[in-house]
């Protein structure tokens, strides 16, 4: 019997267009999604149809997968309850276990056929026209079959068990589908989460489809490992899979007992029958005369009103009445209520306060599964009449379709308000719960819930959206494909960078992720509210086109349907509908002006052009001699609501080329407008320009060992708004500018020069073989490694800003005052530094005291006093090791300021230690592991000073050991003085893990430690992991007095890390040696 | 008031001519519109009803163009279909004040009035507080009568209303109709040649889209005296009298198959005249049909 079953299942559904039309979606998701996994592996070694590739897609599965399994695999099962036909199936002699198990075995194969097309559409990428030949190796069969049936497959069959689980269990079609979205919605929140955890293991087990510990194990393989190799199955799968797979085969054999004729068919029956039954006999005799009194008809608009809001309220009513409803807003309740009391990880390693910031937060990462709700009971509610089949009734009824449909519009719009108010509530509590009531801030509450950024109104508009599809086609199914698919291509496209224009992306608006404590939404907060407006214009169309499509009765074919002339919507609405289409198309117009023409954004592939064509075009200026920066007075009046900054600065340069310069070439920063160019105080012209690559010649002539001062004056000013870039070092509080984006850099900039090896070949760029300049670049040796344009120099800056803010640069604050209703600041260095000077400008609240004669203060937003003392105490204990170990602390005051979160976490520069918002102001340090981090933090930056103004660093390979993982294994060693052992065991192991995780994607090769060419997972990961085993190994105090002899040799020549490792070794017994060999000078494969 | 039907045509995009040229004159009262099922018939009421355009032919209602006024004729229009569903979690009384109110009654006491005078006219009026999902096939008949007659409709269209009716119902709903159809135009469309004999004062009769007669009944069933002839026969001889004589219908009684013949004389001495009912009208009117059909076929 069971392959009867099988065999009309599998007939009928292949008998289906729609069936095959499934199966060619795939097949494109199939080479879309490998095109999306190929950006994310940047290196060149990578193929475009590797292993890696597709193991990550079958695990993933893809959202249209989802779609199709959530509408075929329930049906199978229940389309007996649906279409009616199980009192003829049902009745028949045949046993219904096996019934059972023939349907599953039909809906499970459906699936894996269906499935399949996405196997098809990697197969086919190689032919697919996405890529160059040479980007594809041979076709990984073999890898191939094994991740679709061990991992497509295995996951396909794990839905199809819990859906029909459910469908036993709760006999509601509805509970099938909810069911698949559960489980995507468990994934899409390890997927999503799992990115910033140190520890990847939990994410691995809670992902239902083994997508996390597919994509953890394949990113850490060597690149071209990455083209052929198996996944490799650790205990970690097999949990996962026994977890969730057993978990769901217990569930379906549960249900497997359970399933009964008589008891699925039970819902249908209803069980209230037999009481209306009862009623219906006691009546049945109970005949009398009645008279059915008149009524008064009236039909007015003032009436069809006052009709529309008393429908809506009905319809809300309608839909928020039954249990279900009910049930799903508790259960979402909770999820809302436990992600904001137990998950509100921030970048370092634990939980945080529970900010409203953190608690709003559960919009975005719930709001894939929460938009989809609402969309799904839209799509419901606007087709109600037709699935509860009384459309006949209603639609033949005297009101006009504007009432009937635009009511249901508003009960939706309700709905959404009352899922809004509840994201509102669940965070009030948890933060009442969690005693941080005095942080509750309903203005924020409602700006982040209620409006735009991914809240109510967002909602609202893919609610109009779907209105509006559901208008077009008429047809609730297609309805909920349309409007459901079009929501994952939007998220799913921005999301893996196939499209990039927010505009071209219906309802979204910037910057919703980019929340700052300190400085709001920023610029977004303004670019925001104009996409907004847009998109409100396009929903107006959309709802307005929903009412003119609505087809009372039976559906008209589309021609009908587009036809101008129909009696849905009045002469006035299609004016209106058409005013909004303009008004949208003019706001399109409008932001494209000032987003792209005001130069605020760019595509990716444009700026990667930029950057090429400005290494092609200005390579040959490396080759000139240039003068060196050797020192640099700045007046610099920043004004923060205009976004604004003017400079005056004095640059002055000394030629000690052993020949003559004839040009000075400079190269400028965006949105830089040149006022005034002097040398030695005489006016000069610049000889030529070039606005688009930024670089710029002066006829600046200097002999050898000549000085001069260069004067300019300039503006810096972003104008229109940004839909990318949050344009930090111009924001309204909390502005944080680098010296290099006011002030021209000399010569050229070998930091635009592209780094990644696939982009250069692209470009017709010759590839790299390391990403700085070898120990044998005896030019390259002889730069600084923070700046090759200058040599260690001292400043001056007087600065302004607006009233009630703050200035910080770098050095010691000569005096602050007040001139013209705005705060002046005079800082000075108090020696020569490396030139990498930044400037900030905040509302600040600032706490001061000492250690031992160094006056400290620590500048912070108002509210965020939490862990001052924290900072307090690991300032003390890092100026005392460093005093105690290395020498003495280089400058006579110390401010550690918060800044926001936007550039990097952490800064140093003269005098002056910067914080990210993020890595602990506002951390809950109740344990160990976030005291150690904040102590680990800033007692690396304070080591930093040390070692930048007591070490000249060689700009060449091995500079970032010196600059990154040296201060970091020594801040090691303060949070063993401080946390213990344990602590520096947390933090080494989160180290270990990211580095695992991240050079996988090393975009080139990765070289040994001696060799270290400045990427992010190296140095600061494996780098200082190496040093503090090789400090444990030497022992702490003669590393670091080992170090501190060495750093005074160095006196004031430039130090490569090499010879510091080499001194290091020359101390170490041979089998110490050997194991440290390892760490340093080889590359683990 | 008077409904008038012109040269009314409709071709599915499945190709059926659900409609050929239909004309029809209704006034005040009582109008049945018989035909098997797939005659065409929902597909006129629901034409009628605004709820499908005709590709040509016009519809009038007492001055009103139905396919360019539809909302005018909504004002005056009560329309029970064929097939109808209904929200399962509101009660009787919810649902129906909902659309007495979408029908125009914006006076909530005239509302409430009249929607419980009607729901105890329908005889729901114990279970009004009842979730609908929880009806029966008839009760949930009742109801969708009573909300057709909702708003006092001038034009009643009802689409086989009978059906799930037990004969008490069925009986309670004539009475109901015929009260209503003496200020109305009531059409009812049926496949049930009793409910056309027992309430109509005006019918025609429907097949394949095209109207094959119209009339009051009883001219229709004066049309067939002294024609109608019956005999009881064996079953195997049934073939038989099908070839040779005009079999409009049969049927058994008491465990033996009559039949009934249409001849200007007696066929043969076995049979007996029998005084013409509307059925039997029905049924010479759809074998008429069949064998025009079939001498096309052959021709």
């Amino acid at each position: 019997m069971i392959s009867n079953i099988l065999k009309f299942e599998l007939r009928s559904r292949f008998k289906q267009p729609m069936t095959l039309l499934f199966f060619l979606m795939l097949v494109f998701q199939g080479i879309w999604y490998t095109q999306g996994s190929y950006e994310y592996y940047v290196n060149d070694a990578t193929l475009m149809n590797g292993a890696a590739l597709f193991y990550k897609n079958f695990a993933g599965g893809g959202m249209l997968l989802i779609i199709v399994i959530a509408i075929i695999t329930g049906t199978v099962l229940y389309k007996d309850i649906q279409f009616k036909s199980a009192g003829i199936f049902y009745t028949l002699p045949i046993n219904e276990k096996k019934f059972f198990l023939g349907r599953f075995l039909s809906a499970f194969l459906v699936n894996v056929i269906i499935g399949a097309g996405i196997f098809v559409g990697m197969a086919l990428v190689p032919y697919s026209g996405i890529g160059a030949p040479d980007k594809f190796g041979p076709t990984p069969w073999g890898q191939m079959v094994h991740g679709f049936f061990l991992l497509t497959a295995g996951n396909l069959l794990m839905l199809t068990m819990v859906c029909f689980a459910s469908l036993v269990f709760f006999k509601r079609m509805a509970a099938g589908y909810l069911s698949i979205f559960a489980f995507v919605m468990i994934f899409l929140v390890a997927e999503t989460t799992s990115g910033t955890a140190s520890d990847a293991t939990f994410y691995e087990l809670v992902d239902p489809f083994a997508y996390v510990y597919t994509a953890q194990t394949l990113d850490a393989l060597p690149a071209d490992a990455k083209n052929d190799s198996y996944l490799s199955l650790g205990p970690v799968f097999y949990i996962n899979r026994l977890v969730w797979i057993g978990g769901s085969l217990l569930v379906f054999l549960l249900a497997y007992r359970r399933f009964s004729f008589k008891e699925f068919i039970s819902t249908t029956l209803g069980k209230k029958k037999n009481q209306i039954i009862q009623a219906e006999q006691q009546q049945a005799y109970a005949m009398e005369k009645v008279n059915v009194p008149g009524v008064r008809l009236l039909f007015s608009t003032g009436e069809f009103i006052k009709k529309f809001w008393r429908l809506a309220t009905l319809e809300f009513k309608n839909v928020v009445r039954p249990v279900n409803f009910k049930i799903i807003l508790s259960i979402l309740g909770l999820m809302f209520f436990l992600q904001n009391v137990m998950w509100n990880a921030t970048y370092y390693l634990g939980p945080q306060q529970p900010l409203t910031s953190s608690m709003t937060l559960v919009r975005l990462t719930m709001g894939f599964f929460i938009m989809m709700l609402l969309m799904i009971w839209a799509g419901e509610l606007f087709f109600k009449d037709r699935t509860s089949n009384i459309w006949q009734i209603t639609d033949a009824l005297p009101v006009p379709i504007w009432v009937t449909q635009l009511s249901k519009f508003v009960a939706m719009c309700g709905v959404a308000l009352l899922l809004a108010l509840l994201i509102i509530g669940c965070g009030v509590l948890a933060q009442i719960l969690s005693g941080g009531w005095q942080e509750i801030n309903l203005v924020q509450y409602a700006d982040d819930v209620l409006g735009y950024k991914w809240g109510w109104l967002t909602y609202i508009l893919n609610i109009a959206m779907v209105f509006f599809i559901a208008g077009l086609t008429g047809n609730r199914f297609l309805t909920h494909i349309l409007s459901v698919g079009y929501y994952f291509f939007n998220v799913v496209s921005f999301d893996m960078g196939i499209m990039e224009e927010l505009r071209f992306g219906y309802a979204l608006t910037p910057g919703i992720e980019d929340f700052s404590e300190m400085n709001g939404y920023g610029i977004w907060s303004i670019a925001s509210f104009w996409y907004f407006i847009m998109w409100l214009a396009l929903a107006a169309v959309f709802v307005l086109l929903g009412i003119h499509f609505w087809k009372r009765g039976t559906a008209l074919n589309l021609t009908k349907k587009l036809a101008f002339r129909t009696d849905q919507l009045n002469l006035p609405g299609k004016g209106l509908a058409v005013i909004c289409l303009v008004a949208f198309f003019l706001l399109q117009s409008f932001i494209v002006r000032e987003v792209n023409d005001k130069g605020n954004f760019e595509l990716e592939s444009a700026e990667v052009l930029k950057d090429a064509a400005y290494e092609k075009n200005y390579k040959w200026i490396e080759s000139k001699p240039q003068p060196k920066l050797t020192r640099l007075d700045v007046t610099l009046d920043l004004l923060p609501s205009e976004r604004k900054a003017t400079a005056e600065a004095h640059m002055h340069l000394a030629n000690f080329n052993p020949g003559q310069i004839d040009s000075l070439y400079l190269g400028f920063p965006d949105f830089m407008d040149f006022q005034e160019i002097r040398w030695n105080n005489e006016l000069i012209e610049v000889s030529w320009k070039d606005d688009e690559l930024h670089q710029l010649v002066l006829p600046i002539a200097m002999d050898t060992m000549e000085t001069g001062t260069l004067f300019i004056k300039a503006n810096k000013q972003y104008l229109g708004f940004t839909q990318g870039d949050a344009q930090p070092d111009l924001a309204f509080n909390g502005l944080f500018m680098d010296a290099r984006d006011i002030i021209p850099r000399i010569g050229y900039n070998t930091s635009r020069e592209l780094e990644k090896n696939r982009e250069r070949e692209e470009h017709d760029l010759a590839k790299l073989t390391a990403r700085m300049a070898s120990l044998e670049d005896g030019v390259a040796l002889a730069e600084d490694a923070f700046a090759p344009d200058a040599t260690w120099l001292k400043g001056k800056f007087t600065v302004s800003t607006t009233p009630g803010q703050f200035v910080i640069a770098p050095g010691k604050l000569n005096r602050s005052w007040q001139e013209n209703g705005r705060n002046l600041y005079e800082y000075e260095l108090e020696a020569p530094s490396p030139y990498q000077w930044y400037f900030a400008s905040a509302m600040f609240e600032s706490s001061s005291f000492k250690v031992n004669d160094l006056p400290v203060k620590i500048h912070f937003k108002k509210e965020h006093h939490y862990n001052i003392a924290l900072y307090e105490k690991s300032v003390k204990a890092t100026i005392n090791f460093i005093n105690a170990r290395l020498g003495t602390y280089p400058y006579s005051e110390l401010r550690l300021i918060e800044i926001p979160f936007y550039q990097e976490e952490l800064y140093a520069f003269p005098n002056v230690v910067a914080i990210s918002e993020k890595e602990g102001w506002y951390a809950d340090t109740t344990g160990v592991a976030e005291r150690a981090y904040i102590t680990f933090s800033v007692a690396t930056q304070l080591i930093r000073h040390w070692l930048n103004q007591n070490l000249h660093l060689a700009n060449v390979q091995g500079a970032d050991m010196l600059k990154t993982a040296l201060p970091e294994a020594l801040a090691l060693q303060v949070v063993r003085s401080g946390h213990g052992e344990e602590a520096v065991d947390v933090l080494l192991e989160k180290k270990k893990n990211v580095y695992e995780k991240e050079r996988g994607n090393e975009p080139n090769h990765e070289p040994p430690l001696i060799y270290a060419d400045g990427v992010d997972y190296l140095e600061e990961n494996k780098g200082t992991i190496a040093l503090y085993k090789l400090s444990e190994v030497m022992g702490p105090v003669s590393f670091t007095s080992r170090l501190s002899q060495w750093v005074k040799q160095k006196n004031d020549h430039n130090a490569v890390f090499k010879d510091l490792y080499e001194e290091w070794s020359r101390h170490l017994t041979a089998s110490q040696s050997k194991e440290i060999r390892v760490d340093f000078e080889e590359v683990l494969p | 008031m008077i409904l008038e039907i012109e040269n009314l045509n409709k071709t599915y995009s499945n190709g059926v001519q659900a409609l050929k040229d239909v004309s029809l004159t209704i006034k005040t009262g009582m109008f049945g519109l018989l035909g098997q099922n797939g005659a065409g018939k929902s597909t006129l009421m629901r034409t009628v009803a605004t709820l499908q355009d005709a590709d040509s032919g016009t519809i009038r209602f007492d001055g009103i163009d139905v396919a360019k006024e539809p909302g005018k004729l909504r004002e005056v229009l009560g329309y029970l279909p064929q097939e109808f569903g209904v929200y399962p979690t509101a009660t009787a009384m919810e649902l129906l004040t909902h659309i007495a109110d979408m029908k125009g009654i914006t006076h909530a006491g005239e509302r409430k009035d009249q929607v419980e005078a009607i729901i105890k006219k329908v005889n729901l009026w114990e279970a009004r507080s009842k979730k609908l999902g929880g009806y029966s096939g008839g009760m949930k008949q009742r109801f969708g009568i009573a909300q057709a007659l909702l708003g006092n409709p001038r034009l009643i269209i009802v689409d086989e209303p009978t059906a799930g009716l037990d004969p008490m119902e069925r009986n309670r709903f004539y009475n109901l109709l015929s009260e209503i159809g003496e200020n109305t135009v009531v059409i009812l469309s049926t496949h049930i040649v009793e409910d056309v004999s027992t309430l109509c004062n005006q019918m025609a009769i429907i097949g394949k889209g095209e109207v094959l007669l119209t009339g009051k009944p009883g001219e229709i069933e004066a049309g067939l005296n002294e024609r109608v002839w019956e005999k009881q026969i064996e079953k195997h001889e049934l073939q038989d009298y099908e070839d040779t004589m005009n079999v409009i219908s049969s049927r058994f009684h008491l465990g033996k198959l009559m039949i009934t013949v249409v001849a200007d004389d007696l066929p043969d001495g076995n049979f007996w005249s029998k005084a013409p009912s509307l059925e039997d009208a029905y049924f010479n009117v759809l074998y008429n049909e069949r064998s025009n059909l079939a001498a096309t076929v052959m021709a």
